[in-house]
């Protein structure tokens, strides 16, 4: 324990006198971590977010395409689908978005539906001229209890609608856009027709069944389409995945000169570093505690520039709100109204950061030392 | 206690560059003697040194350290050989610039398990021993030659060796700190330590503390004195 905390203390000296030039690194170092970690935290939460939102979604939902696209289901469709053995219950869901010109956001108006897990911050559930919204959308309109909400489409549709509750900020991707209210007043200010619904909810008592249901729903239904809630989680999945990767891509120029950078160490020692492992070899040091000593010397370097990295990502995505990378990750967050992200860590990911960063550069820096140290102290110090 | 029997030394052996630096070499010397390496640049002074040293591994030929044969033990070993047995003086003192004397002469203890306190203790002693106690927190480079060449002979001390190797040590001197360093070397002698020194410097060889003088000339021993003071 003596000879370690000996060698720790002489790598630290060691780095000092080279002050200038680990800084230097320290700070590459620290830069790519900090790149590498905010994907990855952003991508992650992003991704867990809208999971945990769709976990509580509804099994299996189903639309009526017109011309390949969503259109209103009518209501009788409940009915025959009802009668699929296996299916527990068939609910309506109304719900339509509104761009906001004021704010230029994009917001989603629908109704409450029995099983969408919506916990409101503050206030009550609205009834018919009343409205919920999400945190985003009180905060991008200014709005509290008791304020009215104004909607317009047109001159002729207009809605005025008394605030009764705020969302809690929890699956805030799902809630941060959304305006809940009455199903009369969604109806009447999109001008549905009341024999229609947006789509539909439907309940299936065994889980395993759920397939069998859809392509009953699609053999009796042609003109419907029926989306498992397992499909939709794997379409997030690698929506964020693939963006993900596409941010990485971005930045593999970074990645690539860290490598290079690394590489280069790997293939060489300068005069100065080879003329001390040669001194030190002489007066008494073996190879491993030359080895030891360069371990500690790349340890405090790239563990430091890891954490540094991290907290610095961990700030950037959860606090400045992942600026940098928020435009081709969120892709859609133009048209949202602004939103703080949950801070969710993969540990997994962590792991992966660390050995595409710490490892190389450990690597890097001990097998030339090893390279080196091997060699007898005159041949180290002639070369 | 160091033999060295028939020793040759062949630098980049099969290459365009070989060059044969030492050539069927063979030395004893004995406790507390003040051997003297003597010879012009590249007569394999420094070689020879580096051999009986254990930082050079022969060609061919023995290197006996108290009757064992070191030359085919592996790097390992042979560091513990250079630890315990022997402590280096160098040409250009090859002090670790940017730290402190004190830091550079405690380098040899750092990976054993010597107590801190003993440590402390060792490098007081070597210190005012040496009379450069007041400088154990300057850094090195801020030290005159002089003040260097203790530095260099004081961490060739911190581990209690038995044998000092000193390589030109007067080659960056005037000749009064010379002198002065001939006068450690003869008091460490003295105290039982074998000394091996490489110099072409008169005031080296021609020293009447010195034991014993071996000249060398293009790998070879070409002269072997035993000075009639120190029989």
């Amino acid at each position: 324990m003596r000879k370690h905390y000996r060698i720790l203390e002489y790598a630290l000296s060691s780095l000092l006198r080279r002050k200038y030039k680990n800084l230097a690194l320290w700070f590459i170092y620290t830069l790519l971590v900090c790149v590498l970690s905010s994907v990855m935290f952003l991508t992650h939460s992003l991704k867990t977010e809208a999971l945990n939102v769709f976990t509580d979604a509804p099994e299996l939902i189903v639309q009526r395409l017109s011309g390949g696209r969503h259109d209103l289901i009518p209501l009788q469709y409940a009915a025959l689908i009802e009668s699929i053995p296996g299916v527990a219950s068939v609910q309506p869901r109304y719900w339509g978005y509104y761009y906001d010109p004021l704010t230029e956001g994009n917001y989603t108006i629908m109704t409450k539906t029995t099983n969408a897990e919506l916990n409101l911050l503050t206030g009550t559930m609205p009834q018919e001229g009343q409205c919920a919204v999400g945190k985003g959308v009180a905060l991008a309109r200014q709005l509290d209890i008791d304020d009215t909400m104004f909607f317009t489409l047109g001159s002729e549709q207009k809605l005025m609608l008394k605030v009764v509750g705020i969302f809690t900020v929890n699956s805030s991707v799902l809630t941060n856009d959304l305006v809940v209210l009455n199903k009369n007043d969604l109806t009447r200010f999109f001008t549905m027709d009341k024999a229609k619904a947006t789509d539909f909810i439907v309940r299936v008592g065994n889980e395993l069944e759920i397939n069998t249901v859809a392509n009953k729903i699609r053999r009796m239904l042609p003109d419907t389409r029926p989306i498992a809630r397992s499909e939709i989680l794997r379409t997030y999945e690698n929506v964020f995945n693939w963006r993900g990767g596409m941010a990485l891509v971005m930045f593999c120029g970074t990645l690539l000169a860290f490598f290079i950078f690394a590489w280069d160490k790997a293939t060489g020692l300068s005069a100065e570093e080879r003329q001390e492992i040669g001194i030190l070899k002489a007066i008494g040091w073996e190879t491993s505690d030359v080895l030891t000593l360069k371990f500690w010397e790349a340890m405090v370097v790239s563990f430091t520039s890891f954490i540094g990295g991290l907290i610095l990502g961990y700030v950037h995505v959860f606090y400045l709100g992942g600026s940098i990378f928020e435009p081709f990750l969120k892709g859609w967050s133009v048209l949202l109204p602004p939103f703080d992200l949950i801070p969710y860590i993969d540990i997994y990911q962590v792991i992966v950061i660390f050995f595409l960063t710490v490892v190389p550069y450990l690597a890097s820096t001990i097998i030339p030392a090893w390279k080196a140290a091997i060699a007898d102290p005159d041949t180290i110090m002639r070369t | 206690m160091v033999s060295v029997e028939a020793v040759s030394k062949v630098y980049n052996a099969g290459m365009p560059d070989e060059m044969l630096a030492l050539s069927e070499v063979s030395l004893d010397t004995g406790r507390a003697e003040m051997v003297v390496l003597k010879g012009p640049s590249g007569s394999g002074k420094t070689t020879l040194l580096g051999i009986i040293g254990c930082m050079v591994r022969p060609t061919q030929g023995k290197v006996l350290i108290d009757g064992r044969d070191v030359v085919k033990l592996p790097e390992r070993f042979l560091t513990q050989i250079r630890r315990k047995t022997f402590g280096f003086i160098f040409q250009h003192f090859n002090l670790i610039p940017g730290i402190s004397v004190g830091e550079n002469i405690c380098l040899p203890l750092y990976p054993t398990r010597i107590p801190t306190a003993v440590m402390k203790d060792r490098l007081h002693k070597i210190l005012t021993n040496l009379d450069i106690q007041h400088k154990v927190n300057t850094e090195v480079t801020r030290l005159s030659g002089g003040e260097r060449q203790r530095v260099a002979i004081a961490r060739a001390l911190i581990n209690d060796p038995e044998m000092l190797l000193a390589d030109e040590p007067t080659a960056h001197l005037d000749s009064k700190l010379s002198e002065d360093l001939i006068d450690i070397l003869r008091r460490l002698s003295q105290q039982g330590k074998t000394v091996i020194i490489a110099s072409h410097d008169p005031i080296v060889y021609d020293n009447h503390v010195v034991n014993r003088i071996i000249e060398m000339r293009h790998g070879r021993v070409v002269d072997h004195q035993i000075k009639q003071a120190l029989l």
